[in-house]
């Protein structure tokens, strides 16, 4: 490995940002890779002069202010990424994210963790009991990133890579029906309500990402995962949830430091540094020499998480008119799940408010 | 006609030397925010053209009028609505609150007055998701565990229209009261005690006390108050944003006040020459409406 602080010392006035795929924000991942990327470069007593991560809170947004970046709207990294990157000579992958697992808890489980969506929905039904607040099978059943999953199953999709929404699509509406299904032993699928839910162990399992382990393991759950593509759909199809991949990008501004950004890139690249992030935080490392690392190869969720982008997960659209579908498909979403509202009806309304907000942006 | 000296020149300039920082302050954050909004609006700049925008007239307000639909009708009238209900109970129930707070006799006001003070101290946003998760949530929620020990089923206020604006109200005047009570119990201060005696001895009530004499002698003090809580009530976002709409909680309630349905149509777009379009038009509706209130309050007042 490279002296890593000497490179840094030499970047100057480099700019790396982290980012993520589509609307995917590394949100906590920045924070995480941030504090590897720090540690290995400057030991014990990180120094923050060079190496930004940008984050969802902008608190460091302003120090970049100077590279112009300040200036980026807070809330929209997909969009501000796409429209930005033209000032991005390079980039690295890092680690890989996305909701890939149904996590339950080994000690409330009954039975053997099944392999169909019917049967989730099933265990559900037979586990539930709303008065009491106890919950078989939870899920952000309002949310478009958790139901994405169903929807990609069934063939549908939110927008695809041509940036048309497809919230009125069939396939988009079986899978929205489908969703309603389960919203019902589901409680109000607020994140706050249903993560609490499971870590307070009043579920039995939930639909999640890799994000959610340190919570649950301070929780004391006896934490068992499965990947959510190997549950099978009733057209027979996987689950198909979004894969994203946070990243640095490193500004043109910084053309001039090309020496040392190779250097620093073969750091974030290296092995050390994947197998420090899948120790340290559970990340999925983005480097595959990390996975020569029996550390990284016997941590389930990070096995399952690379099963499932190996399988059939997809990558989330890394187009600026991602950012604008959260709303619509959240509210399509609501409106059938939480208000009853004709699937039908409702889809062709979002997919209007879906096109005008994109036809908004221009 | 005498001529001013050099002196006499210099020394009405005095004032404005003095005033001179703060006016450049003021200039900077507040007169160029407005003025640059305005000028972004007559511009096409967007995620597509952040550094080559140019100017485009007044298409983005010709956009903006136009998607004044139902929804945005929908939502002006119940902005008003809200207005109307929030200032009508925030300085009825804080007027009787401070007149409890001044009431001759009562031991430890001080302690009551600073605990009154906390919902004002404590910062909005966790005011705000500490009600939507200790109150409003239908699982673990205050209310969620009252209906439920009452037989009523689990119940989330936060899902239904007007339920999720009673709710909205109900924090809005834990939140907001604390100043319209720390401003009436000022005023309550200059109130001439000897008024009180006087209406006493000519057998007067307690409303007709405070319906003659505490109320006219504390609103010149709060009227100007009273106009500014009134467009921070007009232009309220956060607590029915956050409670209410935002991403990964929407409860599906549908309330939309003026800004949020601004927020959520046309500010998530990235298109900046329209959300500033839509934001001086909000601005021009508020200092209208101002500056109609404005007048006419202060002109009661004075009178």
């Amino acid at each position: 490995m490279p002296s890593v602080p000497s490179v840094l010392g030499g970047l100057g006035d480099c700019l790396l940002w982290a980012y993520g795929t589509g609307g995917a924000w590394p949100h906590n991942g920045v924070e995480r890779s941030g504090k590897v990327l720090r540690r290995l470069a400057f030991g014990a007593r990180p120094e923050r002069r060079t190496v930004f991560s940008l984050n969802n809170h902008g608190s460091e947004l302003k120090r970049s202010a100077d590279y112009g970046v300040g200036m980026l709207p807070v809330g929209f990294p997909g969009a501000a990424f796409s429209a930005w990157r033209e000032r991005f000579t390079a980039g690295v992958p890092f680690w890989k994210n996305g909701l890939v697992l149904s996590q339950y808890n080994k000690d409330l489980w009954k039975g053997n963790i099944p392999s169909t969506t019917d049967e989730l929905l099933a265990y559900a039904q037979a586990n539930t009991d709303t008065n009491a607040g106890t919950y078989g099978v939870l899920n952000q059943h309002t949310g478009a990133y958790n139901v994405a999953p169903f929807i990609n199953g069934y063939g549908g999709y939110i927008i695809n890579n041509d940036a048309k929404p497809g919230l009125n699509l069939q396939a988009t509406k079986d899978a929205v029906a489908y969703n309603k299904r389960f919203s019902a032993y589901q409680s109000d699928g607020e994140y706050n309500t249903v993560t609490t839910l499971f870590t307070e162990k009043k579920a039995h399992s939930i639909i999640s990402g890799p994000w959610l382990v340190s919570s649950i393991k301070a929780a004391g759950i006896n934490l068992g995962t499965k990947p959510l593509t190997s549950f099978k759909l009733p057209n027979g199809k996987p689950m198909c949830p979004y894969i994203g991949v946070q990243s640095f990008g490193v500004c043109k501004h910084a053309l001039t430091k090309k020496t040392a950004i190779a250097k620093l890139f073969n750091v974030i690249a290296s092995k050390e540094m994947g197998v420090s992030m899948a120790k340290d935080f559970g990340c999925t490392p983005a480097v595959s020499a990390a996975y020569e690392d029996s550390a990284v190869t016997s941590n389930e969720m990070i096995a399952n998480t690379k099963a499932t982008v190996a399988t059939s997960a997809i990558p989330m659209p890394n187009i600026p008119e991602m950012s604008v579908m959260w709303v619509p498909t959240s509210n399509l979403l609501t409106n059938v799940n939480v208000k009853g509202a004709d699937v039908d009806t409702e889809a062709d309304a979002q997919q209007k408010a879906a096109e005008q907000a994109i036809a908004d942006m221009h | 006609m005498k001529k001013n000296t050099p002196a006499q020149k210099f020394n009405k300039f005095v004032p404005w030397l003095y005033l001179l920082p703060g006016l450049v302050l003021v200039a900077l954050v507040v007169v160029f925010p407005i003025g640059y909004t305005g000028y972004i609006s007559f511009t096409n700049m967007s995620l597509y053209h952040w550094t080559d925008y140019g100017l485009v007239g007044f298409r983005n307000y010709v956009r903006a009028f136009s998607r004044a639909d139902s929804e945005f009708v929908k939502s002006f009238l119940i902005t008003l609505l809200w207005t109307v209900v929030n200032m009508i109970l925030q300085v009825s129930l804080s007027f009787l609150i401070a007149l409890g707070l001044n009431a001759p006799g009562l031991r430890l006001a001080k302690v009551y007055k600073t605990i009154l003070m906390i919902p004002w101290a404590l910062p909005g946003y966790v005011s705000i998701l500490l009600w939507r998760v200790g109150v409003f949530n239908g699982e673990f929620g205050l209310l969620a565990k009252l209906a439920m020990a009452f037989g009523l089923g689990k119940t989330n206020f936060l899902t239904t229209y007007w339920g999720a604006f009673f709710s909205c109200l109900i924090l809005n005047l834990w939140m907001a009261m604390p100043f319209m009570i720390t401003m009436i119990d000022g005023a309550l201060q200059s109130v001439d005690r000897s008024l009180y005696e006087s209406a006493k001895l000519d057998g007067a009530g307690f409303f007709r006390t405070h319906f003659s004499i505490t109320w006219p002698s504390v609103w010149p003090i709060i009227a100007p108050s009273v106009a500014m809580t009134t467009f921070v009530q007009f232009k309220q976002f956060d607590i029915v944003y956050l409670l209410t709409l935002q991403p990964g909680g929407n409860t599906g309630a549908g309330l939309q006040t003026v800004i949020t349905l601004a927020y959520t149509t046309a500010f998530t777009s990235c298109n900046y020459g329209l959300s500033s379009a839509v934001s001086t038009i909000i601005f021009l509706i508020i200092v209208i409406l101002f500056a109609l209130l404005s007048r006419r309050t202060f002109k009661e007042a004075v009178s």
